[in-house]
C-alpha cells in the first residue's frame, strides 16, 4: 500500500555565506530515500552530524532541500507551486529535543497550545478553548495548569505540552527529533508510552530520531540508520539487530553496552 | 529587598525631577522673557526668617535689592524694606503642557521686590525660571532624540539580523560609519551642513533629528545580535512550521527579547542625549536666544568676567548634576538585576 | 597578516565613505561660505562669481570631489575660505596640539585605571574597590562640560595653574625649559578634565574585564594547584585580559577626541576643536571636513594600533586563520 510519505532523492547542501569564509560545500544529505506507512513508527538512528536534524527540517519545511521529492498521501510537497507546503504543512510536525528552549517563556501553557489553531486560523475563540483542554487532558497534563509558565514545569511535563501542542492540528505525521532525549529514564517510559497510545488512539505516524539505540528499538516498526547524509541501513527490527548490513551500524550495535531484548510489536 | 526599595526610591526621584521641569510654568515665579532692566547680574535672593527686629517667622521673607551706588555691578538689601513670599500667587500666565492656560503660580513675592532663587543673567532675566523652562527643552531634546534613535536602531538592527543577507551587509557597514567617527564631530558636521539661522523650535526639531539619527548605529547593532540568535530559538522555529508569517514572528516572539535591552539602551542614551543637546547649546549650534536651554544659559560663563565675578551662572551647570545621577544609578540598577 | 591587510581595507573604505557622505551632505546643505559674502553690500556680485569660480565652486558635484580627492593626496584636502589657505597644514597644525592633549591624558587615565582596576577586582570587597565604585558614579553624574566649567572656575579664583591658552605671553622667546614648563602648566587644566572625564569607563571595563578573569575555571584551577595569588594575577589573569582591555582603548578613543572637542574650546586651547567650531559657524565647508576626516583619522589609526596590539599579544588571534 502506498506509504503516508516517502522521501526520494532528497538532498541538501550547506555552502559558505560569505565570500571570505573558508569553510568548503558541506554535504548535509545526500541522496535519501525513505517511506512511512500509516499508522506506523520509523525509527532513524544517526551521531551528531549525520544530518538527521537537517533532513527533519526539511520534512516539516523549514528548510529547503536542494533536490529531491517528498511525497505526502500522493502529492509531491516540493514541485512548483509552492502552496501546497502551506496547506499540508499542519499535517506534518515536529517535536524538539529542549523542551525549554522549544516554548516561548513568556507564554502561558494554554496559550503555547494554542498558538497553532491562531496561526492556521481555525474555529473560534471558544472551539480553540476547548481543544486546548482536550488536549492538555490527552498529554496528561491537569487543565488547571493552563496559565503556568514553561518554567514552573518539570522537564517531562514540558515535553507532554510540546506534544500536544504539535497534536492540537490534528497531523498525520509527527517527527520526534531527540524528543526523550535528556529526560530522566523513569520520565522517558511515561513520554514513550503516551505517544505509543496516541498513535493507537489517532492513527499518528511517527519519525523517530535518536542517536539512541535501545529507545528507538522500542517503538519502532522500522529501523534506519543515518550517516553521513546517506540512508546506509533499512530494515525490520529483527532484522537489524540480527543481522546488521552497513559496517556503520555493526559498529553502533557492537557499542552498545547491553545485550538488547526488544518487546514491542511482537518482534515484527 | 534593600534593592527593590532603591529601585522604586530611585524611579520616584527621578520622576519628581521630570515633574518639576514639566510644571516649570507653575514652579517658577517669572516669565522666561521678562527682564529687569535694573537687576542685571543679581546674585541669588536671600530668604530671611528672622526679619529686621530678630523676630522669627514662620513664614520666609525677602528684602528689596538695591543698585550699590559706591560699586558699579553690585547691589546690597534694604532690610528695612521686606516682603513676604505669597504661595499659590497670580502671576504672569504660562500654558501647562502647552495647553492648559494658568496664571497661579506656587510662590512669588509682590513688587517692587523680588525673588531670584538662582539670581539673574546679563539681562536681568530671572535664572530659577529660565532653568525650569530650558529644562524642558534639553530633557524633551534628550527624550525624543532617543526615541527616534532607538526607533530607527529597533527597526534596522530587527530587518538586519532577521533577514540577514545584502540588507545586514548595507545596513551593518553603514552603521560602522556612524561607529568609526568621534560622536561630537559627527554631530557637529551634521550641524554644519543645515542651515544656522533658524527659529528656536525648528533647532528643538532640528537637534532632535541629529541626535537620534547619529546614534542608532550601536543599539540596532546590539539588537541585531539578540536577533540573530533569537530566531534560531526552537519555540520561533515551531511557529515558523506552523506556518507563521515573517511579521508574526517577528511581533510575537523576536520583539519581545529585545526589550530588556531596548530598557537598557533607553537608560544610558537619555542622559548622553540630553548632554549632546546642552553641549550644542552651549557652543551656539543648537537651541538659541531667547528661549532657555541648559546649554545656552552656561554659554555665558565662557565669558572671563562673568566666571570671576557671577558665580551663580554655573548653578544651571550644577543642576544637571542630580539628573545625571538619578540615570546614571537607574542604569547602575538595571545592570545589577541583569546579572 | 591576511586579517590585517582586511582591517587596513576596512579602514580605507571608512575614510573614503566619511568624506563622500560629507560631500553629499554639503550639496544638499541651503547656503554657504559665499552667500555670507553676498550679503554683503560692499562686495560686488561679480567679484564673488569670480571667487566662486576660483574656488571651483560652480562645477558639478563629481567633479569637485575628484578635485577635492586630487588635493587630498597632495595633503591639501581641499583649501578654507575663511583663512585662505590650503586646509591640510591648517589642520595638521592645530592637530598636533590636540594629539599632544589627548595622548596625554590617554597616558594618565590608563596609568591611573589599570593598577585601579586590577586591584579593585583582586580585593573586591577592599576600600579600594568600594571607593573606586563611589568616585566612577560621582563622576558620571558630573558630563564634561561642567567639569571644564568648574575647573576653570576654581583656577580663575584660586589662580590654581593657568586658565587657558596654551602658553603665557611672557613666555614667547624665551628658552626650551621655560617654555615646556609654560606648556605644561597650561596642559594640567585640560588633561585633568579628559582624564577625569574618561576614567569612570575605563575604570569600570578594566574591573570587569579582570574580574571576569579572575572568575574563570582556568585561573580557579590555577589557585587549586596553590600558585601564589601575586603571580596568578600578573602572570596569567593579566594576559588573558588583554583582549578586551586593548577593544576598550580602541572604544575610548572616540569618546576623548568628542570630550577633548570640548575641553579645548572651553579652555581656549589651540587644537582641532575651536577650528572647528569656527569652520562650522562661518560654513568653511572644507575645513568642516577635513577635520571631521581627520578626526576619523585619528580614531582609525587608534583602533588599527589597537588590533595590531592584539595580534601580537593574543595568539589565539594569530593561529585564528590556521585550524
Amino acid at each position: 500500500m502506498t506509504p503516508l510519505i516517502e522521501v526520494r532523492g532528497l538532498r541538501k547542501v550547506y555552502t559558505r555565506t560569505h565570500w571570505w569564509q573558508k569553510r568548503p560545500p558541506f554535504l548535509a544529505l545526500d541522496n535519501v530515500d525513505l517511506a512511512i506507512q500509516s499508522g506506523q513508527t520509523m525509527a532513524l538512528v544517526g551521531e551528531s552530524g549525520s544530518g538527521k536534524t537537517t533532513l527533519a527540517m526539511c520534512l516539516v519545511g523549514l528548510e529547503p532541500p536542494d533536490a529531491g521529492e517528498i511525497w505526502f498521501e500522493g502529492k509531491n510537497l516540493l514541485a512548483p507551486g509552492a502552496n501546497k507546503r502551506a496547506k499540508v504543512g499542519s499535517e506534518i510536525q515536529l517535536v524538539f529535543q529542549d523542551s525549554a528552549g522549544a516554548l516561548s517563556p513568556r507564554m502561558s501553557a494554554a496559550q503555547i497550545i494554542e498558538e497553532p489553531l491562531l496561526i492556521c486560523r481555525r474555529g473560534s475563540s471558544k472551539e480553540r478553548s476547548e481543544l486546548v483542554l482536550e488536549m492538555m487532558g490527552q498529554v496528561g497534563l491537569s487543565p488547571t495548569w493552563k496559565d503556568r509558565l514553561p518554567h514552573q514545569f518539570s522537564g517531562g511535563q514540558r515535553q507532554r505540552l510540546a506534544i500536544a501542542r504539535a497534536l492540537v492540528l490534528k497531523p498525520k505525521l509527527v517527527i520526534l527529533d531527540e524528543a526523550l532525549t535528556g529526560l530522566d529514564l523513569s520520565i522517558q517510559g511515561q513520554i514513550m508510552n503516551l505517544l505509543l497510545d496516541l498513535q493507537e488512539l489517532e492513527g499518528l505516524s511517527y519519525l523517530y530520531i535518536s542517536h539512541n539505540l535501545e529507545l528507538a528499538a522500542q517503538v519502532a516498526h522500522e529501523m534506519g540508520v543515518i550517516y553521513q547524509g546517506r540512508i546506509v541501513e533499512r530494515a525490520s527490527p529483527s532484522e537489524f539487530f540480527s543481522h546488521p548490513h552497513h559496517p556503520h551500524t555493526q559498529a553502533l550495535l557492537a557499542s552498545m553496552p547491553l545485550r538488547l531484548t526488544y518487546s514491542a510489536h511482537g518482534g515484527g | 529587598m534593600k534593592q527593590k526599595y532603591g529601585m522604586t526610591i530611585l524611579l520616584i526621584c527621578l520622576g519628581l525631577l521630570h515633574l518639576a521641569v514639566f510644571a516649570a510654568g507653575f514652579l517658577s515665579p517669572y516669565d522666561v522673557a521678562e527682564q529687569d532692566r535694573e537687576l542685571p547680574f543679581a546674585p541669588p535672593t536671600r530668604i530671611h526668617f528672622v526679619d529686621a527686629r530678630g523676630a522669627l517667622h514662620l513664614r520666609p521673607s525677602v528684602c528689596l535689592l538695591v543698585e550699590d551706588s559706591a560699586q558699579f555691578g553690585a547691589y546690597h538689601e534694604d532690610t528695612q524694606k521686606c516682603f513676604p513670599i505669597r504661595f499659590l500667587v497670580d502671576g504672569p500666565q504660562y500654558k501647562l503642557g502647552a495647553v492648559l492656560a494658568c496664571t497661579r503660580h506656587l510662590f512669588g513675592v509682590d513688587p517692587p521686590a523680588r525673588l531670584f532663587l538662582m539670581g539673574t543673567d546679563g539681562y536681568g532675566r530671572d535664572l530659577f525660571s529660565r532653568f525650569l523652562h530650558g529644562g524642558q527643552i534639553s530633557l524633551a531634546a534628550g527624550l525624543l532624540a532617543t526615541l527616534l534613535s532607538l526607533g530607527i536602531g529597533v527597526l534596522l538592527g530587527t530587518a538586519s539580523g532577521f533577514f540577514g543577507g545584502w540588507l545586514d551587509a548595507v545596513v551593518m557597514r553603514f552603521g560602522e560609519l556612524f561607529i568609526a567617527l568621534p560622536w561630537l564631530y559627527l554631530l557637529f558636521a551634521l550641524r554644519a551642513f543645515l542651515p544656522l539661522n533658524i527659529n528656536p523650535s525648528q533647532a528643538f526639531l532640528l537637534l532632535i533629528a541629529v541626535i537620534g539619527s547619529v546614534g542608532w548605529a550601536r543599539p540596532a547593532r546590539l539588537i541585531r545580535g539578540v536577533v540573530l540568535s533569537g530566531k534560531e530559538r526552537h519555540y520561533v522555529l515551531a511557529a515558523r512550521s506552523f506556518g507563521g508569517s515573517p511579521l508574526y514572528l517577528v511581533r510575537r516572539h523576536i520583539l519581545p527579547q529585545t526589550y530588556s535591552i531596548i530598557l537598557t539602551q533607553a537608560v544610558l542614551l537619555i542622559p548622553q542625549y540630553i548632554l549632546a543637546e546642552v553641549t550644542l547649546s552651549f557652543l551656539g549650534l543648537g537651541v538659541g536666544e531667547p528661549e532657555p536651554s541648559w546649554g545656552n544659559m552656561l554659554a555665558s560663563v565662557q565669558q572671563y568676567h562673568v566666571l570671576v565675578s557671577y558665580w551663580w551662572m554655573l548653578l544651571p551647570g550644577i543642576a544637571l548634576v542630580p539628573v545625571f545621577l538619578g540615570y546614571v544609578l537607574l542604569a547602575n540598577t538595571l545592570q545589577a538585576r541583569a546579572t | 597578516m591576511r586579517y590585517l591587510g582586511l582591517r587596513l581595507l576596512q579602514s580605507v573604505f571608512v575614510l573614503l565613505g566619511v568624506s563622500l557622505l560629507s560631500f553629499v551632505f554639503v550639496e544638499l546643505a541651503p547656503g554657504n561660505f559665499f552667500d555670507e559674502i553676498r550679503l554683503n553690500p560692499r562686495i560686488s556680485s561679480s567679484t564673488v562669481t569670480n571667487l566662486r569660480k576660483q574656488y571651483g565652486m560652480d562645477q558639478p558635484l563629481p567633479a569637485r570631489y575628484f578635485r577635492w580627492l586630487e588635493s587630498a593626496a597632495k595633503g591639501e584636502l581641499g583649501f578654507s575660505f575663511a583663512y585662505n589657505a590650503p586646509v591640510g597644514p591648517l589642520l595638521w597644525a592645530r592637530a598636533r596640539n590636540t594629539l599632544l592633549l589627548t595622548g596625554s591624558a590617554t597616558l594618565l587615565a590608563w596609568l591611573i585605571a589599570l593598577p585601579l582596576g586590577i586591584l579593585s577586582a583582586a580585593r573586591p570587597r577592599g576600600w579600594i574597590n568600594q571607593a573606586s565604585e563611589l568616585f566612577t558614579t560621582a563622576l558620571l553624574a558630573v558630563p564634561d562640560l561642567l567639569l571644564a566649567l568648574g575647573l576653570l572656575f576654581l583656577a580663575v579664583h584660586f589662580h590654581w595653574f593657568h586658565a587657558g591658552g596654551m602658553f603665557s605671553r611672557e613666555s614667547a622667546g624665551q628658552g626650551s625649559w621655560v617654555l615646556s614648563k609654560d606648556l605644561a602648566a597650561h596642559m594640567v587644566l585640560p588633561v585633568t578634565v579628559l582624564v577625569l572625564g574618561s576614567l569612570p569607563i575605563l575604570l569600570r571595563h578594566t574591573r570587569a574585564a579582570m574580574l571576569e578573569v579572575l572568575d574563570s575555571p582556568y585561573v580557579r584551577a590555577s589557585r587549586a594547584l596553590g600558585i601564589s595569588r601575586r603571580r596568578i594575577l600578573f602572570r596569567h589573569a593579566l594576559p588573558a585580559a588583554i583582549n578586551p582591555l586593548v577593544s576598550l582603548f580602541g572604544f575610548s578613543l572616540g569618546s576623548l577626541l568628542s570630550a577633548s572637542l570640548l575641553t579645548e574650546v572651553v579652555m581656549s586651547w589651540p587644537g582641532l576643536g575651536p577650528l572647528l567650531l569656527e569652520a562650522v559657524l562661518a560654513r568653511d565647508i572644507y575645513v568642516v571636513i577635513g577635520a571631521v576626516l581627520f578626526s576619523t583619522l585619528l580614531l582609525v589609526f587608534g583602533t588599527l594600533l589597537a588590533d595590531v596590539l592584539l595580534f601580537a599579544a593574543d595568539p589565539r588571534i594569530r593561529t585564528e586563520g590556521l585550524a
